[in-house]
């Protein structure tokens, strides 16, 4: 199926029949596949493949924003039509700008030909070899397999037009054994690059590791995190960066713009063409993504800004794509030699807010959590729920540690492991 | 459709040879309006169509689903189903067995008065538009939140057993958020999102049980008010709020394929293992939990789950004993029922059914109770209204919640308003502290709307009721 044309026949369509002062089309063409194991047996084995648009027409500033998936001439002309009547009926958006302009924009494609059409065999051998895995070792494997091919396009009124392909994989695992579990994962953007063999091996070796369990109370403690749980962690940190925001005073980055908030040594930027976490290089509305510091040196330097606030308080718009922090040079075990006593936490799950004001969010350890004494794993370590804040927590990053690409919630990171000072761990569960 | 499907059907069974073949056209119509400030962020109306077949073959399942709803692709999307159940033949250490189910024929249809698809998008902007007006009345008020959500929901069910299931309903939801900026901080009050199984006669009434202006009012009460130090009290919890402490610490481990591991990898297990069933003391003796997917107007009543199993109502938690679970056809046979509950959904034609939460009710009170006399009899306490944030460990034993609006009750009065409160337990634990629950006139339901599950996730809806229960010595403060 060619998506380009499919995409570039809608735009044809707009051209002749729209009417309204302004519009903008966002397409989506995907197809994704997810093989699914659990207990040691396929559970589910799904392929589904469709195109969607979405069109928002505007008339005086009032708009609307219709989606169809019958993209037959038809179709597009009845999604104009309905679009068109609400709008004219919808309320004044007083933050509307014109639909954005054709820009000079290179946009690189991200796709990995392999993925396109990717056999059920393949994907349910995949599958098949984690749970022989388990099998051998005496654990009990539930994970998935999964790939997406997306095609993502943007047009406006005012003769922007732009098209983006990117595949992915990714492979995950749970292995359990006496109750214990823990988790291996890893993703990509190519088949090649996923080795799902090494990290079956690193999810079945810390799984024996977590065999030997101590519980400890709950304090404040050094832990070094693995890059997958302070990817998790770090989206957090994402929760008050706006602008708009900020300079209303709804923010817990407020007064913080242009201060220290972290080590010298603590970078944090996007930046949506980073080779190990590329990512669709624009927005929704076609604004074109590309490198903005969040943290250089420590110091907070920007936050996110919309097209209508930075238009209004003259500041460049930009949104986060994905999440990159500047990582060192040590491996986590490594690291682990600078703790005397605490935690290696390598995953961490069910994340909320508590408290907006300085961003202090909630969650569990979950998995592998092993217990450190004098630099080297001592224990596999009963789960604690945490309470601490990532803004208030990048101050206390002693260390950054080889980074590496995670994947969270479908949204590619480049984070390094890190050693945090005094993290909050509150209470302990039973297991 | 109902004849390509037939096809598509008979075909499954003399061309591929499947055991069990359903096909599900479903289509969904969503109306999105959300509002910040006098802004319209969003006017978003979708229109999703499609269909997904599941067979099952040598005890591996293969699912393909597809937009394209011509009988030439609708018959591809067939073949390719049955590929990717054969590419699973020797896969893994167990087949996939479901529970027998007679065949059905039938249509629900849910209650609604007004279909919010036919009221002007102009009359719902102008309801969240006047609620900002008036906030903003209040000068301390410096940004509002107004979200309304419409659900339209149609779905054609047929299966290899004769099944043909059409059910047809509409869900309605409108929340509304202030936020006071003050004293170098923010808080916030709401009308809370309670979705239902109604048309918009619904979002009218809810929202009509709100005094705006009071919500500005408790929103600088605490900006104004101050957190309390961490230790135990005695929690009074609303309905309000404990519907989502049920949903996350009855309702989702009671859930059978969590307990069976089918969800480890993601949505986790739970600590409510099979052995336990009959024996364990998941409460106090007054503690019951009922599901019900018959209730009326409950957003997981669909006269059918998407097994093609009719909707039941059964309990859960009897006198605190832990006595059953939530099920579909893959896994009931695993605690030796030969029928299941009817807990299978997808939330949209593209996703495989999965097991989910019913409506799931902590039944009221035996004893005559009122909120006030709850409130007279409590010397040291919290009172808890609304939600907010909430997490719970993977085997949903220790949880941590909070709520929108709390006060202290000192000597059997309510007293001061407190600030960014949690309560945290461990789930057998809280729910074997809870000493008293209010009578049957003080019951009331909450709805869930997006409880997400599953890989890829899948959200699903339903109701959880109850009236205003107290629970002893909980932790607060962390």
């Amino acid at each position: 199926m060619n998506y380009q044309n499919s995409f570039n026949k809608i735009v044809e369509l707009l051209k002749k029949y729209s009417a309204a002062d302004d519009y903008q089309i966002n397409y989506l063409g995907t197809k994704n596949n997810l093989t699914r194991f659990a207990d040691n047996m396929l559970t589910q084995n799904i392929e589904n493949e469709y195109e969607e648009v979405y069109l928002t027409s505007w008339f005086d500033a009032k708009k609307a924003t219709l989606q169809t998936a019958n993209l037959s001439e038809g179709g597009i002309k009845e999604l104009i039509k309905r679009s068109e009547a609400i709008a004219k009926k919808s309320m004044k958006d007083v933050e509307y700008l014109p639909s954005l302009k054709h820009d000079q924009q290179t946009i690189h494609h991200h796709l990995d030909e392999n993925l396109l059409d990717l056999s059920p065999s393949k994907r349910s051998a995949v599958a098949g070899f984690a749970i022989n895995e388990a099998v051998k070792h005496q654990t009990t494997a539930a994970g998935t397999f999964q790939s997406s091919v997306n095609h993502v396009g943007v047009a406006t009124k005012n003769h922007l037009q732009k098209f983006h392909i990117q595949s992915e994989c990714a492979f995950s695992a749970t292995f359990d054994k006496n109750n214990e579990q823990t988790n291996c994962r890893a993703s990509s953007m190519t088949l090649t690059d996923l080795n799902y063999q090494e990290t079956t091996a690193e999810g079945i070796k810390d799984v024996e590791l977590m065999q030997n369990k101590t519980t400890l109370p709950p304090g404040k403690y050094d832990v070094l995190f693995s890059s997958h749980a302070y990817a998790e962690l770090n989206l957090g940190a994402g929760y008050g960066m706006d602008r708009k925001a900020y300079d209303k005073g709804y923010s817990a980055y407020n007064n913080k713009i242009g201060t220290q908030i972290a080590p010298k040594h603590v970078n944090l930027y996007t930046d949506p063409n980073f080779s190990h976490a590329a990512c669709k290089p624009f927005m929704n509305d076609g604004l074109a993504l590309s490198k903005n510091i969040l943290i250089e040196n420590g110091i907070l330097k920007n936050l996110p800004t919309s097209r209508f606030w930075g238009h209004q308080n003259k500041l460049p718009a930009f949104a986060i794509s994905n999440l990159i922090m500047d990582g060192g040079q040590l491996s986590d075990d490594l690291l682990m030699q600078k703790i005397e006593r605490g935690f290696y936490i390598k995953d961490i799950w069910y994340i909320r807010m508590v408290n907006p004001e300085n961003l202090t969010l909630t969650g569990m350890t979950r998995n592998a959590l092993f217990y450190i004494e004098d630099g080297k794993i001592k224990s596999g370590a009963t789960h604690f729920r945490w309470n601490d804040s990532p803004m208030l927590m990048f101050d206390r990053i002693k260390e950054v540690g080889l980074p590496r690409r995670e994947q969270v919630w479908n949204y590619p990171n480049y984070m390094p492991s890190v050693i945090v000072q005094d993290f909050n761990l509150t209470s302990s569960t039973l297991f | 459709m109902k004849k390509i499907i037939q096809d598509l059907l008979d075909r499954s069974r003399t061309k591929y040879r499947v055991s069990f073949c359903d096909i599900r056209y479903k289509s969904l119509n969503e109306e999105t309006i959300q509002t910040t400030d006098d802004v319209l962020k969003h006017y978003l109306l979708t229109d999703s169509v499609g269909v997904g077949i599941r067979v099952l073959k040598n005890g591996r399942w293969g699912f393909c689903a597809t937009d394209k709803l011509d009988p030439i692709n609708l018959d591809k999307a067939l073949k390719r189903a049955v590929e990717i159940s054969e590419s699973g033949k020797n896969i893994g250490t167990k087949d996939i067995i479901l529970t027998k189910e007679k065949s059905h024929i039938g249509h629900y249809q849910g209650p609604y008065k007004i279909d919010p698809f036919k009221i002007s998008p102009e009359e719902k902007m102008h309801l969240l538009f006047e609620l900002d007006k008036k906030a903003k009345t209040n000068p301390l008020i410096k940004k509002t939140d107004g979200l309304l959500l419409f659900w339209k929901h149609h779905q054609l069910l047929m299966n290899t057993e004769g099944s043909v299931l059409k059910n047809e309903y509409v869900i309605s939801s409108g929340s509304f958020d202030v936020q006071a900026v003050g004293n170098g901080g923010f808080q916030n009050r709401r009308i809370q999102e309670r979705p239902k199984m109604a048309g918009y006669e619904w979002v009218l009434h809810h929202f009509d049980q709100y005094d705006i202006l009071r919500l500005c009012d408790e929103a600088i009460m605490k900006l104004n008010s101050t957190t309390i130090p961490k230790g135990k009290k005695d929690l009074i919890i609303l309905p309000s709020n404990l519907f989502l402490t049920m949903h996350e610490s009855v309702g989702h481990p009671t859930e059978l394929d969590r307990v069976l591991g089918w969800e480890a990898d993601f949505a986790g297990t739970s600590f409510a293992t099979t052995e336990k069933l009959g024996k364990f003391q998941y409460g106090s003796p007054i503690v019951n939990f009922r599901a019900d997917n018959t209730v009326a107007s409950g957003l997981s009543s669909k006269g059918w789950d998407d097994d093609g199993v009719p909707a039941q109502k059964w309990d859960i938690i009897k006198n605190g004993k832990l006595v059953n679970y939530g099920t579909t056809r893959e896994v009931a046979h695993y605690i030796g029922k030969n029928q299941s509950y009817g807990c299978n959904f997808a939330s949209t034609w593209q996703l495989q059914p999965i097991n989910r939460i019913p409506n799931l009710f902590l039944l009221p009170g035996k004893e005559k109770l009122s909120l006030k006399d709850l409130i007279a009899d409590t010397e040291d306490g919290l009172i808890i209204d609304g939600r907010d944030s909430y997490s719970i460990d993977q085997k949903r034993y220790n949880f941590q919640f909070s709520g929108n609006f709390v006060r202290e009750i000192k000597n059997g009065k309510l007293g001061e308003v407190v600030r960014n409160l949690t309560y945290r337990s461990i789930s057998p634990d809280f729910w074997n502290s809870c000493d008293k629950i209010c009578d049957h006139r003080f019951f009331e339901y909450w709805g869930v709307l997006n409880c997400g599950k599953g890989q890829p996730a899948q959200r699903h809806t339903m109701i959880h009721g109850s009236a205003p229960a107290r629970f002893k010595n909980i932790n607060v403060g962390d």
